[in-house]
């Protein structure tokens, strides 16, 4: 057994791993016939995946959007992109492997992609400190976001971080204040921002690329205030054994977010999750992008400005009343 | 921390002070000048001119809407707790003389956390600002995002800064004061935003709550997360003693009246 694979998963795998099987075994005796019988298995496999997937709780998408075999924004780098430049300076002190970008093309449209990674492997993941940014990181991309509204390219953010990175250097380097410059910055750019929550949208480390006139989301992705440890950490003065009910408490999946209006569109993800047909996940991607640049193409700079800084503007719920105020 | 009803002992130097002598001198420790967390209304006392505030916004107020575990039940304790019916003070006054709009935050309510009534209160604040074309001053005291409204408490932070640049792009001049503690969120938005930012002595200020680096077991300076340390990295541009805060505050104004 796979130690990355989730609980709900393994009886769809251990499945899938006997029709791989059986499939062989037809193939060395062709005298059998099984394929009516084996397309039946196959139909059964694939609803019992539906039904498990129909009924996974919040809790089971956060396992989703943190699957080590998830796709990362490399291969969408890779599968969508044509010609990418990295540019890795933020001009100051470093540079941040959790937070990459540059220059590239989307679709004959040149433009300029900023992108979260965790990496795949030990290796990998030690170099991207598993994905919490850094202070360099902001600050590349805050870099980039000048660039993009230099040359008036529109600014493609891929998100996927548990958060801000919590070491003492970060704090140091003044993470918050790099964070709120992003915010800054990118309420006054004059081009079109789409932003694409891949996988852990975490707290001010997300939103400091994720401030869009567009924002969309994996339909397994979550995007969330702290990760559910830390709110239970906060909620329940534990050390995060509550994570499962924070999750519920603050719903932080794509239906509820296009509820509440925090993101435009869910892109709907293959059979299984994203990790389970990356190719499937790589063209839904590729045909939400499509649609929003072309929408936001078409705008003016003062219509994005003003279209942007109202979408964030009338974000909020809470009450107004002279009588039930308490 | 209260040995008695009349005195208490000091959590930084351990002088046994009367109460009174505290509150008379602006919740500073007389012995060794810590400064001790005040109320919204406290603050305001000590900032503005006398009569001269007029609070706006007061009928905004919390809501459940995410139905997280208990949060109606902590909404109502703090309400009683701390009087105040919408979490933060908002509104026009003068300083010096100067009129100016004033937001002031109070760390009594969910622990001085940040959600969609505190976004929506800074947010018509600096509205307000850059309708009158007046000088904005905000004191922050925050523990963070609020972890019950979720992420709708995160895009607070958007929300806040878009007002801040726009009341940037109209001229408008922001003083930010960062008090204790001021953390997550609001120092990675409004607060960080200001054209200049002070802080008060010893004030606790960062963005990574103090559990979350402790838990990564780095030696960490005596001063990690103190205004003076901010200071020294380049953040924060002055430290300014409580009972000073409001004459720095008028100097500041006079300069761009």
């Amino acid at each position: 057994m796979n130690s990355t694979e989730l609980d709900f998963e393994r009886p769809l795998i251990e499945l899938e791993r006997h029709l791989i099987q059986l499939d062989a075994f037809t193939e060395e005796h062709p005298d059998l016939d099984l394929t009516e019988g084996l397309a039946a298995l196959k139909q059964n496999a694939d609803s019992l995946t539906k039904q498990t997937f129909q009924k996974l709780s919040r809790w089971d998408k956060v396992r989703l959007a943190r699957h080590p075999q998830r796709p990362q924004a490399p291969l969408y780098i890779d599968s969508l992109l044509d010609d990418p430049v990295e540019l890795r300076s933020d001009k100051l002190y470093g540079d941040d492997r959790a937070l990459i970008g540059g220059l590239a093309w989307f679709d004959e449209q040149p433009i300029v992609y900023l992108a979260q990674q965790k990496g795949t492997n030990l290796v990998e993941r030690q170099e991207m400190n598993f994905g919490y940014t850094h202070p360099e990181g902001y600050r590349k991309a805050r870099r980039l976001m000048r660039l993009a509204n230099k040359f008036n390219r529109p600014l493609i953010c891929f998100v996927d971080t548990p958060g801000a990175h919590f070491d003492l250097r970060s704090e140091e380097y003044g993470q918050a204040s790099a964070i709120a410059d992003n915010l800054a910055e990118m309420m006054q750019m004059r081009v079109p921002i789409l932003v694409i929550i891949i996988g852990e949208g975490g707290s001010g480390g997300a939103l400091a690329i994720a401030v869009g006139n567009r924002v969309l989301m994996m339909e397994y992705a979550v995007y969330c205030v702290a990760p559910p440890e830390a709110c239970s950490g906060i909620v329940w003065k534990d050390k995060g054994e509550h994570a499962p009910e924070a999750t519920e408490g603050y719903k932080p999946t794509a239906p509820d977010l296009l509820k509440i209006g925090i993101i435009d569109q869910m892109i709907k993800e293959p059979l299984g999750g994203a990790h389970r047909d990356p190719e499937a996940a790589v063209r839904n991607v590729k045909r939400a992008i499509k649609k929003h640049l072309n929408e936001l193409i078409d705008m003016t700079e003062e219509q994005l400005i003003q279209q942007r800084y109202e979408r964030y503007r009338n974000l909020g719920l809470y009450g107004e009343d002279d009588n039930n105020c308490p | 921390m209260e040995k008695t009803q009349t005195t208490f002992t000091c959590r930084f130097c351990n002088a046994d002070i009367k109460i009174e002598a505290l509150t008379k001198n602006l919740k500073v420790c007389p012995a060794c000048d810590a400064h001790y967390p005040m109320s919204a209304q406290e603050r305001l006392n000590l900032l503005v001119d006398v009569d001269s505030f007029e609070e706006a916004d007061t009928n905004l107020y919390s809501i459940d809407a995410l139905e997280f575990p208990e949060y109606p039940d902590k909404l109502e304790r703090d309400i009683a707790k701390t009087g105040l019916r919408s979490e933060m003070l908002t509104g026009a006054a003068k300083i010096g003389g100067y009129p100016i709009a004033i937001a002031i935050g109070d760390v009594g309510f969910i622990g001085g956390t940040c959600g969609a009534v505190i976004g929506e209160k800074v947010t018509r604040c600096i509205e307000h600002a850059c309708e009158t074309q007046l000088p904005l001053v905000i004191v922050s005291v925050s523990g963070g995002m609020r972890m019950q409204e979720g992420t709708l408490a995160l895009m607070q932070m958007a929300k806040t800064a878009a007002a801040c640049t726009e009341y940037a792009k109209n001229g408008g001049f922001y003083i930010s004061v960062m008090t204790d503690p001021t953390f997550g969120g609001a120092t990675a938005s409004y607060s960080s935003l200001g054209d200049v930012i002070v802080a008060e002595p010893g004030a606790r200020i960062g963005f990574a709550g103090p559990l979350a680096v402790a838990s990564l077991q780095e030696e960490l300076p005596e001063n990690f997360q103190k205004a003076e340390s901010l200071v020294a990295h380049g953040f924060i541009d002055h430290i300014v003693h409580r009972k000073d805060m409001r004459q720095l505050l008028t100097d500041l104004i006079s300069y761009t009246y």
